[in-house]
């Protein structure tokens, strides 16, 4: 609807040139009527396709695993005083009113639940793993974004990536191991307390190296003491990432 | 908002619009060094203020003002950490873009642009924002905008038609 209202040649320019797609009733009937400025028109919408082209950036490679890993790093705010008393204070009457249950689930910690709940959503060991299998530049991709490199002798890795799990950025691996493939977690940035675990048909051992950790789980709970171990010798290397932080 | 929902909640951001900040932040910073970095500070900023952040919708133009103040302290610390790079200047990969020579030309009349009439232009032409959209994040009255977007692609228009003109007078 036009109103009645007709556009003359400079306003249905002007406009054009504001935006091409400009979907103002008297500019759109001024083009059907007007060749040099439909003409003017189609040059302009020609120009802005151009330009999406020529705008097209190659995004850096795994950009946005060095994001997360960046924001994991950085992101350890002090809280206030007053909350972490509030806090503790909170935790200590829980403890007393769930005590039996507390002692119950010490031998159950959360951290390992959340491991064995992100290995299950996966579901990498229970179907055919083959169908994860993952280019060898994203796992060099992923086990550099954990700050570390493809171990010599862990067996041959077919699935990889930088997860996040209990707030916490990892790489997640599945590696093939002649008939006993298991998972393989890097913790860059978490210090968790050594120890084994077995629980929902998981076997894990988790081992702290300095301020990291690496747990290896499978189902049947033989050979993880050796994968632990080429992982360990890998992972204790310091290695710079892709955003030169030594870490 | 728990803690895992808002990781959850900043790891769909980083995948929904990293690729669209780098873009934006190359485009408005002329090196693609200083885009990675002003990216990463964009997403700590963010994920400090996630909490403020209440419409997933308005996700896309939030961050993208961010970036738009993480580039002007850039400015207001310059002289200290970074020198001026003249767009023109910059090395591209020949694998990073399109070689066809209207894309080329285009390519580099962009760079000539002045960036006040190229920030507006890639927003509207990349990210389909409107003139509303684009004067909130660019923090200007929507009359400028529109001029600017006029202006943009005049002299766009002038400098390729000029190029073709050269062109065929040379060959």
């Amino acid at each position: 609807m036009t109103n009645g209202y007709q556009m003359n040649c400079l306003e249905t320019r002007r406009l054009s040139l504001i935006n091409p797609q400009d979907g103002h009733p008297a500019r759109l009937a001024h083009l059907r009527e007007c060749d040099t400025c439909a003409r003017f028109a189609r040059q302009l919408v020609a120009q802005d396709e151009l330009i999406r082209e020529a705008t097209k950036v190659e995004l850096p490679e795994g950009f946005a695993a060095r994001i997360l890993l960046n924001q994991s790093l950085k992101s350890v705010s002090p809280r206030s005083t007053r909350w972490t008393w509030l806090g503790l204070a909170a935790s200590f009457l829980l403890a007393i009113t769930f005590l039996p249950a507390v002692i119950q689930d010490a031998f159950y910690s959360p951290f390992e639940t959340e491991l064995i709940a992100h290995v299950t959503a996966h579901d990498v060991l229970t179907k055919d793993a083959h169908d994860h299998m993952t280019q060898p530049a994203k796992i060099r991709q992923v086990l550099a974004s954990a700050g570390t490199e493809m171990p010599d002798n862990a067996g041959n890795i077919i699935y990889a990536s930088t997860c996040v799990i209990d707030g916490e950025v990892m790489a997640h691996l599945l590696v093939e191991n002649g008939d006993q493939p298991y998972v393989v977690f890097l913790m860059p940035q978490r210090s968790v307390a050594e120890r084994t675990f077995n629980r929902a048909n998981w076997a894990g051992q988790i081992t702290k190296i300095n301020n990291r950790s690496i747990a290896v789980l499978n189902q049947t709970g033989t050979g993880l003491h050796v994968a632990t171990t080429a992982f360990s010798q890998q992972f204790s290397q310091p290695v710079s990432t892709s955003t030169g932080r030594t870490i | 908002m728990t803690p895992p929902e808002k990781h959850k909640k900043f790891e769909n951001l980083v995948h929904a619009y990293s690729g669209w900040l780098h873009r934006y932040a190359y485009w408005i910073s002329g090196n693609r060094t200083i885009a990675d970095d002003l990216v990463q500070e964009t997403y700590l900023r963010a994920w400090r203020f996630l909490d403020s952040l209440k419409e997933e919708a308005a996700a896309k133009s939030w961050l993208t003002t961010i970036l738009r103040r993480e580039n002007a302290r850039r400015f207001e610390r310059k002289q200290l950490e970074y020198s001026d790079v003249e767009m023109d200047s910059l090395p591209a990969s020949q694998n990073d873009f399109d070689a066809r020579p209207e894309v080329v030309a285009l390519r580099i009349a962009l760079k000539k642009l002045p960036a006040t009439y190229r920030e507006p232009l890639i927003l509207q032409v990349i990210e389909g924002y409107t003139l509303e959209d684009i004067a909130a994040i660019m923090s200007l009255p929507r009359n400028t905008v529109a001029t600017r977007l006029h202006r943009a692609r005049q002299k766009l228009k002038h400098q390729l038609e000029n190029d073709e003109r050269i062109s065929n007078e040379l060959s």
